[in-house]
Protein backbone atom coordinates (compact mmCIF):
# COMPACT_ATOMS: atom_id res chain seq x y z
CA UNK A 1 0.00 0.00 0.00
CA UNK A 2 1.34 3.43 -0.97
CA UNK A 3 2.23 5.89 1.77
CA UNK A 4 -0.25 8.77 2.13
CA UNK A 5 1.12 11.90 0.47
CA UNK A 6 2.78 14.35 2.82
CA UNK A 7 1.69 17.12 0.52
CA UNK A 8 -1.68 17.35 -1.17
CA UNK A 9 -2.72 20.74 -2.52
CA UNK A 10 -5.46 21.46 -5.03
CA UNK A 11 -6.15 24.79 -6.73
CA UNK A 12 -9.43 25.25 -8.61
CA UNK A 13 -10.29 28.16 -10.86
CA UNK A 14 -13.92 29.00 -11.62
CA UNK A 15 -15.67 31.97 -13.21
CA UNK A 16 -14.12 34.13 -15.89
CA UNK A 17 -16.26 35.14 -18.86
CA UNK A 18 -16.32 31.48 -19.94
CA UNK A 19 -17.43 30.20 -16.52
CA UNK A 20 -15.29 27.10 -17.08
CA UNK A 21 -13.88 25.27 -14.06
CA UNK A 22 -10.24 24.17 -14.20
CA UNK A 23 -8.32 22.45 -11.43
CA UNK A 24 -4.75 21.34 -10.69
CA UNK A 25 -3.57 19.09 -7.88
CA UNK A 26 -0.12 18.26 -6.56
CA UNK A 27 0.80 15.28 -4.40
CA UNK A 28 4.32 14.95 -3.06
CA UNK A 29 6.40 13.54 -0.22
CA UNK A 30 8.50 16.71 -0.04
CA UNK A 31 6.76 18.55 2.77
CA UNK A 32 9.85 20.67 3.43
CA UNK A 33 9.66 22.14 -0.07
CA UNK A 34 5.98 23.08 0.15
CA UNK A 35 5.46 24.02 3.80
CA UNK A 36 7.12 27.48 3.53
CA UNK A 37 5.04 28.33 0.44
CA UNK A 38 1.83 27.40 2.24
CA UNK A 39 2.81 29.14 5.48
CA UNK A 40 3.62 32.39 3.65
CA UNK A 41 0.02 32.85 2.44
CA UNK A 42 -2.37 35.15 4.36
CA UNK A 43 -5.06 32.52 5.09
CA UNK A 44 -7.23 34.76 7.26
CA UNK A 45 -7.69 37.64 4.80
CA UNK A 46 -11.06 37.91 2.99
CA UNK A 47 -10.43 40.09 -0.05
CA UNK A 48 -13.35 41.52 -2.07
CA UNK A 49 -13.73 41.17 -5.83
CA UNK A 50 -14.18 44.20 -8.14
CA UNK A 51 -15.78 44.25 -11.60
CA UNK A 52 -17.20 41.24 -13.45
CA UNK A 53 -15.97 38.07 -15.18
CA UNK A 54 -12.90 37.78 -12.95
CA UNK A 55 -11.66 34.32 -12.04
CA UNK A 56 -12.37 32.92 -8.55
CA UNK A 57 -9.72 30.65 -7.00
CA UNK A 58 -10.27 27.95 -4.40
CA UNK A 59 -7.07 26.87 -2.65
CA UNK A 60 -7.27 23.65 -0.63
CA UNK A 61 -4.41 22.24 1.42
CA UNK A 62 -5.19 18.72 2.68
CA UNK A 63 -1.56 18.18 3.74
CA UNK A 64 0.76 19.17 5.31
CA UNK A 65 -1.51 19.87 8.30
CA UNK A 66 -3.45 21.78 9.34
CA UNK A 67 -6.11 21.51 6.63
CA UNK A 68 -6.61 24.96 5.12
CA UNK A 69 -8.99 26.47 2.55
CA UNK A 70 -9.16 29.91 0.97
CA UNK A 71 -11.49 31.38 -1.64
CA UNK A 72 -9.84 34.24 -3.50
CA UNK A 73 -10.85 36.70 -6.19
CA UNK A 74 -8.32 36.80 -9.02
CA UNK A 75 -7.15 40.27 -7.98
CA UNK A 76 -5.94 38.86 -4.64
CA UNK A 77 -3.78 36.17 -6.24
CA UNK A 78 -0.43 37.90 -6.03
CA UNK A 79 2.68 37.57 -3.86
CA UNK A 80 2.74 34.28 -1.91
CA UNK A 81 -0.70 33.22 -3.24
CA UNK A 82 0.50 33.59 -6.81
CA UNK A 83 3.67 31.68 -6.05
CA UNK A 84 1.68 28.80 -4.54
CA UNK A 85 -0.87 28.68 -7.37
CA UNK A 86 1.81 28.79 -10.08
CA UNK A 87 3.82 26.04 -8.40
CA UNK A 88 0.79 23.75 -8.14
CA UNK A 89 -0.08 24.39 -11.80
CA UNK A 90 3.52 23.72 -12.89
CA UNK A 91 4.26 20.67 -10.75
CA UNK A 92 0.78 19.23 -10.30
CA UNK A 93 -1.61 17.45 -12.63
CA UNK A 94 -4.78 18.82 -14.20
CA UNK A 95 -7.91 17.62 -12.42
CA UNK A 96 -10.27 15.90 -14.82
CA UNK A 97 -13.63 17.65 -15.11
CA UNK A 98 -16.24 16.11 -12.84
CA UNK A 99 -19.43 14.89 -14.44
CA UNK A 100 -22.53 16.29 -12.82
CA UNK A 101 -24.75 13.39 -11.85
CA UNK A 102 -28.41 13.10 -12.64
CA UNK A 103 -28.69 16.12 -14.88
CA UNK A 104 -29.67 16.43 -18.51
CA UNK A 105 -30.00 12.70 -18.97
CA UNK A 106 -32.71 13.49 -21.53
CA UNK A 107 -29.94 14.50 -23.95
CA UNK A 108 -28.42 11.03 -23.71
CA UNK B 1 -3.39 52.43 -28.71
CA UNK B 2 -6.05 53.43 -31.26
CA UNK B 3 -8.18 56.48 -30.49
CA UNK B 4 -11.59 57.40 -31.89
CA UNK B 5 -11.39 58.36 -35.58
CA UNK B 6 -7.89 57.03 -36.13
CA UNK B 7 -7.15 54.54 -38.95
CA UNK B 8 -6.54 50.83 -38.23
CA UNK B 9 -3.47 50.25 -36.08
CA UNK B 10 -2.43 46.99 -37.72
CA UNK B 11 -2.66 45.23 -34.32
CA UNK B 12 -5.47 42.69 -34.87
CA UNK B 13 -6.65 42.62 -31.24
CA UNK B 14 -6.60 46.43 -30.93
CA UNK B 15 -8.54 46.84 -34.18
CA UNK B 16 -11.10 44.18 -33.21
CA UNK B 17 -11.59 45.84 -29.82
CA UNK B 18 -11.98 49.25 -31.50
CA UNK B 19 -14.60 47.92 -33.93
CA UNK B 20 -16.38 46.06 -31.13
CA UNK B 21 -16.58 49.14 -28.91
CA UNK B 22 -18.08 50.99 -31.89
CA UNK B 23 -20.65 48.28 -32.62
CA UNK B 24 -21.68 48.19 -28.96
CA UNK B 25 -21.96 51.98 -28.81
CA UNK B 26 -24.14 51.90 -31.97
CA UNK B 27 -26.65 49.40 -30.54
CA UNK B 28 -27.13 51.35 -27.31
CA UNK B 29 -27.20 54.72 -29.09
CA UNK B 30 -29.28 53.93 -32.18
CA UNK B 31 -31.73 51.41 -30.72
CA UNK B 32 -32.07 52.46 -27.08
CA UNK B 33 -31.03 56.15 -27.32
CA UNK B 34 -28.43 55.57 -24.61
CA UNK B 35 -25.32 57.72 -24.92
CA UNK B 36 -22.58 55.24 -24.01
CA UNK B 37 -22.56 52.90 -21.02
CA UNK B 38 -23.30 55.56 -18.39
CA UNK B 39 -25.89 57.36 -20.51
CA UNK B 40 -23.69 60.48 -20.42
CA UNK B 41 -21.12 59.87 -23.14
CA UNK B 42 -18.43 58.08 -21.13
CA UNK B 43 -15.53 57.25 -23.51
CA UNK B 44 -15.30 53.47 -24.03
CA UNK B 45 -11.91 52.01 -23.19
CA UNK B 46 -10.27 48.64 -23.64
CA UNK B 47 -6.98 46.99 -22.76
CA UNK B 48 -5.78 44.23 -25.08
CA UNK B 49 -2.88 41.72 -24.84
CA UNK B 50 -3.44 41.70 -21.05
CA UNK B 51 -1.10 39.43 -19.06
CA UNK B 52 0.73 36.45 -20.52
CA UNK B 53 -1.30 33.73 -22.27
CA UNK B 54 -4.22 35.10 -20.26
CA UNK B 55 -7.36 33.13 -21.12
CA UNK B 56 -10.11 35.52 -20.12
CA UNK B 57 -11.81 38.84 -20.75
CA UNK B 58 -13.32 40.91 -17.95
CA UNK B 59 -14.78 44.25 -16.91
CA UNK B 60 -12.59 45.91 -14.25
CA UNK B 61 -15.14 48.55 -13.22
CA UNK B 62 -13.83 51.11 -15.71
CA UNK B 63 -12.81 49.29 -18.88
CA UNK B 64 -12.87 46.05 -20.83
CA UNK B 65 -9.72 43.94 -20.47
CA UNK B 66 -8.91 41.15 -22.95
CA UNK B 67 -6.24 38.47 -22.94
CA UNK B 68 -4.69 36.76 -25.95
CA UNK B 69 -5.71 33.28 -24.75
CA UNK B 70 -3.45 30.37 -23.88
CA UNK B 71 -3.38 29.08 -27.46
CA UNK B 72 -4.42 25.62 -26.27
CA UNK B 73 -8.05 26.15 -25.26
CA UNK B 74 -8.58 29.80 -26.17
CA UNK B 75 -7.41 32.20 -28.83
CA UNK B 76 -7.64 35.98 -28.41
CA UNK B 77 -10.85 37.18 -26.74
CA UNK B 78 -11.38 40.23 -29.00
CA UNK B 79 -12.31 37.83 -31.78
CA UNK B 80 -15.89 37.58 -30.52
CA UNK B 81 -18.17 40.60 -30.90
CA UNK B 82 -20.71 39.06 -28.51
CA UNK B 83 -18.01 38.88 -25.81
CA UNK B 84 -17.06 42.54 -26.35
CA UNK B 85 -20.75 43.50 -26.09
CA UNK B 86 -21.00 41.28 -23.00
CA UNK B 87 -18.11 43.03 -21.23
CA UNK B 88 -19.32 46.55 -22.00
CA UNK B 89 -22.83 45.65 -20.88
CA UNK B 90 -21.33 44.92 -17.45
CA UNK B 91 -20.55 48.63 -17.51
CA UNK B 92 -24.15 49.49 -18.42
CA UNK B 93 -25.40 47.29 -15.58
CA UNK B 94 -22.95 48.89 -13.17
CA UNK B 95 -24.39 52.34 -13.92
CA UNK B 96 -28.06 51.34 -14.45
CA UNK B 97 -28.90 48.90 -11.65
CA UNK B 98 -25.71 47.70 -9.96
CA UNK B 99 -26.97 44.10 -9.90
CA UNK B 100 -25.08 42.36 -7.08
CA UNK B 101 -22.59 39.89 -8.58
CA UNK B 102 -23.64 36.82 -6.61
CA UNK B 103 -26.41 34.22 -6.72
CA UNK B 104 -29.57 35.03 -8.69
CA UNK B 105 -28.91 38.77 -9.08
CA UNK B 106 -25.40 37.85 -10.25
CA UNK B 107 -26.78 35.36 -12.78
CA UNK B 108 -29.12 38.12 -14.03
CA UNK B 109 -26.12 40.47 -14.29
CA UNK B 110 -24.42 37.80 -16.42
CA UNK B 111 -27.56 37.11 -18.43
CA UNK B 112 -28.20 40.73 -19.45
CA UNK B 113 -24.55 40.88 -20.57
CA UNK B 114 -25.18 37.81 -22.75
CA UNK B 115 -28.50 39.22 -24.02
CA UNK B 116 -27.06 42.56 -25.12
CA UNK B 117 -23.79 40.95 -26.27
CA UNK B 118 -25.85 38.76 -28.60
CA UNK B 119 -27.91 41.76 -29.70
CA UNK B 120 -24.76 43.76 -30.54
CA UNK B 121 -23.77 40.92 -32.86
CA UNK B 122 -27.24 40.54 -34.37
CA UNK B 123 -27.67 44.30 -34.89
CA UNK B 124 -24.29 44.56 -36.63
CA UNK B 125 -25.18 41.62 -38.91
CA UNK B 126 -28.84 42.62 -39.43
CA UNK B 127 -30.05 39.21 -38.25
CA UNK B 128 -33.54 38.23 -37.18
CA UNK B 129 -34.13 36.02 -34.14
CA UNK B 130 -34.46 32.87 -36.22
CA UNK B 131 -31.30 33.68 -38.23
CA UNK B 132 -29.16 34.32 -35.15
CA UNK B 133 -26.93 31.67 -33.58
CA UNK B 134 -27.62 32.92 -30.03
CA UNK B 135 -24.09 31.74 -29.21
CA UNK B 136 -21.83 33.73 -26.90
CA UNK B 137 -18.16 33.66 -27.78
CA UNK B 138 -18.34 31.62 -30.98
CA UNK B 139 -14.87 31.21 -32.49
CA UNK B 140 -12.92 31.71 -29.25
CA UNK B 141 -12.02 28.05 -28.77
CA UNK B 142 -9.03 26.65 -30.65
CA UNK B 143 -9.76 23.80 -33.11
CA UNK B 144 -8.54 21.38 -30.39
CA UNK B 145 -11.69 21.94 -28.34
CA UNK B 146 -14.91 20.00 -28.92
CA UNK B 147 -17.32 22.93 -28.78
CA UNK B 148 -18.65 25.87 -30.73
CA UNK B 149 -18.89 28.64 -28.12
CA UNK B 150 -18.78 29.54 -24.41
CA UNK B 151 -22.56 29.44 -24.09
CA UNK B 152 -25.68 28.77 -26.09
CA UNK B 153 -28.58 31.04 -25.16
CA UNK B 154 -31.03 28.97 -27.20
CA UNK B 155 -29.76 25.63 -25.86
CA UNK B 156 -28.04 26.22 -22.50
CA UNK B 157 -25.80 23.28 -21.62
CA UNK B 158 -25.08 22.36 -25.25
CA UNK B 159 -22.25 24.74 -26.20
CA UNK B 160 -19.35 22.32 -25.64
CA UNK B 161 -18.55 18.79 -24.52
CA UNK B 162 -14.81 18.31 -24.30
CA UNK B 163 -12.31 15.95 -22.64
CA UNK B 164 -10.36 18.78 -20.99
CA UNK B 165 -13.18 21.23 -20.27
CA UNK B 166 -15.95 18.77 -19.51
CA UNK B 167 -19.51 19.41 -20.59
CA UNK B 168 -21.20 22.81 -20.69
CA UNK B 169 -22.80 22.89 -17.20
CA UNK B 170 -25.49 25.52 -17.83
CA UNK B 171 -29.06 24.71 -16.74
CA UNK B 172 -31.92 25.68 -19.06
CA UNK B 173 -34.72 25.47 -16.46
CA UNK B 174 -35.19 26.78 -12.92
CA UNK B 175 -35.70 23.21 -11.66
CA UNK B 176 -32.00 22.62 -12.42
CA UNK B 177 -30.69 25.80 -10.70
CA UNK B 178 -27.16 25.09 -9.41
CA UNK B 179 -26.29 25.98 -5.81
CA UNK B 180 -22.54 26.48 -5.55
CA UNK B 181 -19.91 28.62 -3.86
CA UNK B 182 -17.77 28.63 -6.99
CA UNK B 183 -18.04 31.26 -9.73
CA UNK B 184 -19.50 33.88 -7.34
CA UNK B 185 -22.41 31.53 -6.66
CA UNK B 186 -22.74 30.11 -10.17
CA UNK B 187 -23.32 33.40 -11.99
CA UNK B 188 -22.00 32.02 -15.31
CA UNK B 189 -23.93 28.77 -14.84
CA UNK B 190 -27.42 29.84 -13.82
CA UNK B 191 -27.48 32.67 -16.38
CA UNK B 192 -28.59 29.93 -18.79
CA UNK B 193 -32.09 30.12 -17.29
CA UNK B 194 -32.88 33.82 -17.96
CA UNK B 195 -30.90 33.57 -21.23
CA UNK B 196 -33.31 30.96 -22.52
CA UNK B 197 -36.30 32.97 -21.30
CA UNK B 198 -35.11 35.88 -23.46
CA UNK B 199 -34.72 33.70 -26.56
CA UNK B 200 -38.22 32.27 -26.05
CA UNK B 201 -39.60 35.82 -25.95
CA UNK B 202 -37.57 36.87 -29.00
CA UNK B 203 -38.65 33.78 -30.95
CA UNK B 204 -42.31 34.29 -30.06
CA UNK B 205 -42.24 37.90 -31.25
CA UNK B 206 -40.09 37.18 -34.31
CA UNK B 207 -38.15 39.66 -36.41
CA UNK B 208 -35.23 41.63 -35.00
CA UNK B 209 -34.80 40.71 -31.35
CA UNK B 210 -33.52 44.17 -30.39
CA UNK B 211 -36.77 45.84 -31.48
CA UNK B 212 -39.23 44.43 -28.96
CA UNK B 213 -37.70 41.72 -26.73
CA UNK B 214 -34.52 43.79 -26.38
CA UNK B 215 -36.51 46.95 -25.69
CA UNK B 216 -38.47 45.22 -22.93
CA UNK B 217 -35.29 43.89 -21.29
CA UNK B 218 -33.60 47.29 -21.64
CA UNK B 219 -36.57 49.05 -20.00
CA UNK B 220 -36.58 46.50 -17.16
CA UNK B 221 -32.86 46.80 -16.44
CA UNK B 222 -32.90 50.61 -16.46
CA UNK B 223 -36.10 51.26 -14.50
CA UNK B 224 -35.74 51.10 -10.70
CA UNK B 225 -34.49 47.52 -10.64
CA UNK B 226 -33.38 46.49 -7.11
CA UNK B 227 -29.67 45.54 -7.04
CA UNK B 228 -30.45 42.26 -5.26
CA UNK B 229 -33.43 41.26 -7.45
CA UNK B 230 -34.04 37.53 -7.96
CA UNK B 231 -35.28 35.75 -11.11
CA UNK B 232 -38.97 36.13 -10.18
CA UNK B 233 -38.48 39.83 -9.43
CA UNK B 234 -36.72 40.41 -12.72
CA UNK B 235 -39.41 38.47 -14.58
CA UNK B 236 -41.99 40.74 -12.99
CA UNK B 237 -39.96 43.80 -14.05
CA UNK B 238 -39.96 42.60 -17.67
CA UNK B 239 -43.74 42.04 -17.51
CA UNK B 240 -44.22 45.56 -16.17
CA UNK B 241 -41.97 46.90 -18.92
CA UNK B 242 -43.90 45.04 -21.63
CA UNK B 243 -47.21 46.23 -20.21
CA UNK B 244 -46.06 49.85 -19.90
CA UNK B 245 -44.75 50.04 -23.46
CA UNK B 246 -47.13 47.76 -25.38
CA UNK B 247 -50.28 47.57 -23.22
CA UNK B 248 -51.89 45.20 -20.76
CA UNK B 249 -53.44 43.26 -23.62
CA UNK B 250 -50.57 42.73 -26.00
CA UNK B 251 -48.63 40.03 -27.82
CA UNK B 252 -45.51 41.37 -26.10
CA UNK B 253 -46.82 40.80 -22.57
CA UNK B 254 -48.10 37.35 -23.57
CA UNK B 255 -44.66 36.48 -24.97
CA UNK B 256 -42.89 37.64 -21.79
CA UNK B 257 -45.19 35.58 -19.57
CA UNK B 258 -44.78 32.49 -21.78
CA UNK B 259 -41.00 32.95 -21.95
CA UNK B 260 -40.53 32.91 -18.19
CA UNK B 261 -43.05 30.10 -17.80
CA UNK B 262 -40.96 28.11 -20.28
CA UNK B 263 -37.96 28.15 -17.93
CA UNK B 264 -39.97 27.53 -14.76
CA UNK B 265 -40.04 31.09 -13.39
CA UNK B 266 -43.49 32.19 -12.28
CA UNK B 267 -44.65 35.79 -12.61
CA UNK B 268 -47.12 36.51 -9.83
CA UNK B 269 -50.59 38.04 -10.26
CA UNK B 270 -49.43 41.65 -9.98
CA UNK B 271 -47.82 41.56 -13.42
CA UNK B 272 -49.34 43.51 -16.26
Amino acid sequence: MAEPAEVRIQVTRSGGVAGIRRGWCVESQEADAWEPLVAACPWDAEPESVGADRFVWLIEVAAPPPVRTARLPEGAVHGPWRELVERVREQGEPVRPARRHGRRSEHG
Amino acid sequence: MRREGQPPSGDVAADEAYEGLGSTFDLYSEVFARNSIDGAGLPLRATVHYGHLYDNAFWDGERMVCGDGDGEVFGRFTRSLSVIGHELTHGVTQFASGLVYRGQSGALNESVSDVFGALVEQYAAGQTSDQATWLIGAGLFTPEVQGEALRSMRHPGMAYDDDVLGRDPQPAHFDDYIQTDEDDGGVHLNSGIPNRAFVLVADALGGHAWERAGRIWYDAMTTRLPADVDFAGFALATAHAASARYGEVSAELDAVRAGWHGVGVTIDGRAG
